[in-house]
């Protein structure tokens, strides 16, 4: 026990970001399995919790890998170079990465539908509508944050945390539309998702820019 | 006179007017005293956030660095009173609820703010081997985590919670208890006016001895 606590305490000296990013992993996963906020008194569903905490570390895999790959192959600093625009740049990164997260959205409701044993596998028109939603909120952000791991040499532990407290509102939003379209409730927050989506996709092309500014 | 004894002066009379003039609530007793610190230290938080984000926005505008150390002290002095907000909050609570913390929406939202900000002081601290593009980079993250305040604070609506809503509330408050909230709320921008002007002071002359630092 003391070897294996010995252990710890060293790993944690040697690599900070790391523990630093476990622990805001951890704060992140308990934020969104309390969703349900047990003071209500309700027993909560943990279906659209599930959902969202799958949804995300995918999210995180596929950004991660996207962005590894454009800075092992240099291309969006080739692309800035030869006088292409940051926004069409943001534009194009965004649909292409906002589908293939879509496709793997869809792929994990199947599943998670399976996993809750659910009467309808498929999501409806409403649940796909929050699903484009979220999807475009989350890659907006996603590629602000993590193109700053491309054009500077600021650890990408650091900028996953602070990708994972500014997605908070996100997961908030698209959680309570989820659990209101699976159990049939009322009040889907159809303004607020569509504000913030239409908010974070414009200020993070605007923000773009900024982040490429010494590579052009 | 001078803006420090100006605040010391200030909050004697705060104090005074919360334990000698504003009266004792009934249900609560004397621990409702803590109201007045705690909502006008959440009210000042607000006020240093969206300083930080005028000011980000300036930088990426104008790229004076000056505003950019604006952006940053404002930050550091409304986190203090958001951990202000956050060590008052389980006081008052404890007595009323029972518990010092639950997972209550504006409890655990205010603590997510809290962890956004931690985020961004982290990013100071760490990515210092980068200065310039650090400054371009926190104004970018100081624009997006104030997008994300007015977000948070909404999405508390979509919960029912137990924390009451004081400034809404137009029969709430007495005209004395009102008197003495508007009066801490004046001296606590105060305070926020005197350690701002401090910690702006400090980061010039940390700037200034970095800048000698690099020419030796």
């Amino acid at each position: 026990m003391q070897r294996v606590m010995a252990f710890l305490m060293a790993w944690g000296r040697q690599k900070s970001f790391s523990m630093l990013l476990v622990l805001f992993q951890t704060l992140l996963v308990l934020f969104l399995m309390g969703l349900g906020f047990s003071t209500l008194g309700k027993a909560s569903s943990y279906l659209a919790s599930v959902y969202l905490i799958s949804a995300f570390f995918m999210g995180q895999f596929l950004m991660t890998e996207f962005h590894t790959q454009l800075k092992r192959d240099r291309t969006l600093q080739s692309l800035l170079l030869r006088g292409f625009s940051p926004h069409v740049l943001f534009g194009a990164t965004l649909l292409w990465a906002s589908l293939v997260m879509f496709a793997v959205e869809l792929l994990l409701w199947v599943l998670t539908m399976l996993f809750f044993v659910q009467s309808s596998l498929f999501p409806s028109l409403q649940v796909v509508g929050v699903l484009v939603l979220f999807t475009l909120s989350y890659v907006a952000l996603g590629l602000l944050f993590y193109s700053m791991m491309i054009f500077s040499k600021i650890p990408s532990a650091l900028v996953m945390m602070i990708f994972f407290s500014i997605l908070v509102p996100v997961f908030l939003f698209t959680h309570k539309a989820l659990d209101a379209l699976v159990y049939m409730k009322s009040n889907v927050p159809w303004g607020p998702l569509l504000g913030m989506t239409i908010l974070f996709v414009f200020s993070s092309m605007l923000l773009y820019e900024f982040c490429t500014e010494d590579r052009t | 006179m001078k803006l420090g004894p100006l605040t010391a002066i200030a909050m004697t009379f705060m104090l005074g007017m919360i334990f000698f003039y504003a009266p004792i609530e009934k249900t609560q007793g004397m621990v409702q005293k803590i109201f007045y610190v705690h909502v006008s230290s959440a009210l000042t938080m607000y006020l240093g956030y969206f300083i930080a984000f005028v000011m980000s926005i300036r930088y990426l505008i104008r790229k004076r660095v000056n505003d950019f150390y604006i952006a940053k002290s404002a930050i550091e002095v409304g986190y203090l009173f958001t951990c202000i907000v956050l060590l008052t909050g389980p006081v008052w609570a404890k007595p009323i609820w029972g518990t010092y913390w639950t997972w209550e929406p504006r409890l655990t939202t205010t603590f997510v703010l809290w962890l956004i900000y931690t985020a961004y002081l982290l990013f100071q601290s760490y990515a210092m081997q980068e200065r310039k593009r650090v400054e371009t980079l926190s104004s970018i993250i100081a624009i997006i985590a104030f997008l994300d305040v007015p977000l948070i604070h909404f999405s508390v609506k979509l919960w029912r919670g137990v924390h009451p809503s004081v400034i809404r509330n137009k029969d709430g408050l007495p005209p004395s208890m009102q008197a003495t909230l508007i009066v801490s709320l004046c001296v606590m921008f105060l305070l926020f006016a005197y350690l701002f002007r401090h910690r702006l002071f400090l980061e010039k002359l940390t700037q200034e001895l970095i800048q000698k630092g690099d020419q030796s």
